[in-house]
């Protein structure tokens, strides 16, 4: 009895040592290899505690090899796009003026339940009233409402992102590349240079230089 | 930066770890079967007094080496060991020879199961 106790404390420090090493989220907003690799250290390290005959130091090792390749994995997503894109997936946009997006709702296995129900969560009764929702990397669903005047707000997009173009959103804001490039350069700005910049169709741009950053 | 560079410190001191329990298992385990294979061969030979010798060294190298078999395997298999290795010189004594013999065998057949489980093969990964 004694031995599975004083397993219990190390484990416990361990485990919140590697909690502290992942970072700082909610469970809610985990990205899905997070909320994974959660679920597995629980398991792993409940495995010592319920079975005295496991080594200890093999939970401990399992335990640390996913902390670090979770690190590893988020470090590299922050640096890559294209495997932050693989690992996490990408926002989809499911409501646009009031109207469902069928075609994307089908490849995310979303149901119209599914959308009214998110919708309702977030206080919104009325589908004709959403000017644009998302549903988020995490899953969970973003609003933003039709303005009371009969014209719908205009989305400002993320067009460059950590001075990369980010042209899956173009068409979105009615954007081009040619465009947002001849834009950018009447401000003497080179897309390398930004760190984000939004645009919406009424021609409204919000730019953020990396040197701003500093 | 900090975080990645720890993250890369705890890889290399898991696979440090584990390839160091590999070896230092492996170099326990033949050491233990070369023993028991040399105190069968001299039960083989009649040669009683270096035989009980060796069976005794095996009692005194099994608590020597126990410590890194206790990290690193499943307790139910070091049970099996901790059993039958200390009980063998004690078994020789009493003259049945058969089941000494019988005692060797199966220790050294854990012994190998041991070392084969801590490979890296297809079957062990799967």
């Amino acid at each position: 009895m004694l031995p599975i106790l004083i397993r219990g404390v190390i484990i416990y420090i361990i485990v919140i040592v590697s909690v502290r090493l992942m970072g700082k989220r909610q469970i809610g907003e985990l990205q899905p290899a997070e909320l994974v690799i959660t679920i597995l250290l629980s398991d792993i390290a409940s495995m010592p505690l319920q079975n005295g005959n496991t080594p200890l130091l093999q939970s401990v090792a399992a335990i640390f090899l996913l902390i670090a390749l979770e690190i590893i994995t988020s470090c590299l997503a922050l640096k890559f796009r294209p495997f932050r894109t693989l690992l996490q997936g990408h926002s989809v946009m499911i409501v646009k003026n009031g109207k469902v997006n069928q075609e994307e709702m089908k490849k995310i296995r979303y149901s119209v339940d599914d959308v009214v129900e998110a919708l309702r969560l977030k206080d919104v009764f009325d589908i004709e009233t959403v000017s644009f929702a998302y549903v988020e990397t995490n899953g969970s669903l973003s609003v933003l409402l039709k303005e009371e005047e009969k014209e719908p707000k205009q989305l400002p997009c993320l067009v460059v992102s950590d001075g990369k173009l980010v042209e899956r959103e173009f068409s979105v804001c009615g954007l081009t590349k040619e465009k947002l490039l001849l834009f950018l350069r009447s401000k003497h700005i080179e897309p390398k240079d930004v760190l984000l910049m939004t645009y919406s169709k009424d021609g409204k741009a919000n730019i953020v230089l990396k040197k701003e950053q500093k | 930066m900090n975080r990645l560079f720890l993250a890369l410190i705890l890889l290399l001191l898991c696979f440090s770890t584990a390839v160091f329990g590999f070896y230092s298992l492996e170099k326990s385990c033949l050491d233990l079967e070369d023993t028991l294979k040399s105190a069968a061969s001299l039960i083989e030979n009649d040669k009683r007094r270096n035989a009980l010798k060796t069976l005794e060294s095996v009692d005194a190298k099994w608590k020597k080496q126990r410590i890194i078999f206790n990290i690193f395997l499943d307790h139910t298999t070091l049970d099996t060991l901790d059993s039958s290795l200390p009980s063998l010189s004690k078994i020789f004594k009493s003259g049945d020879d058969e089941m000494t013999f019988e005692e060797i065998q199966k220790n050294i057949a854990v012994l190998e199961d041991i070392v084969e489980e801590q490979r890296i093969s297809i079957g062990n990964i799967l």
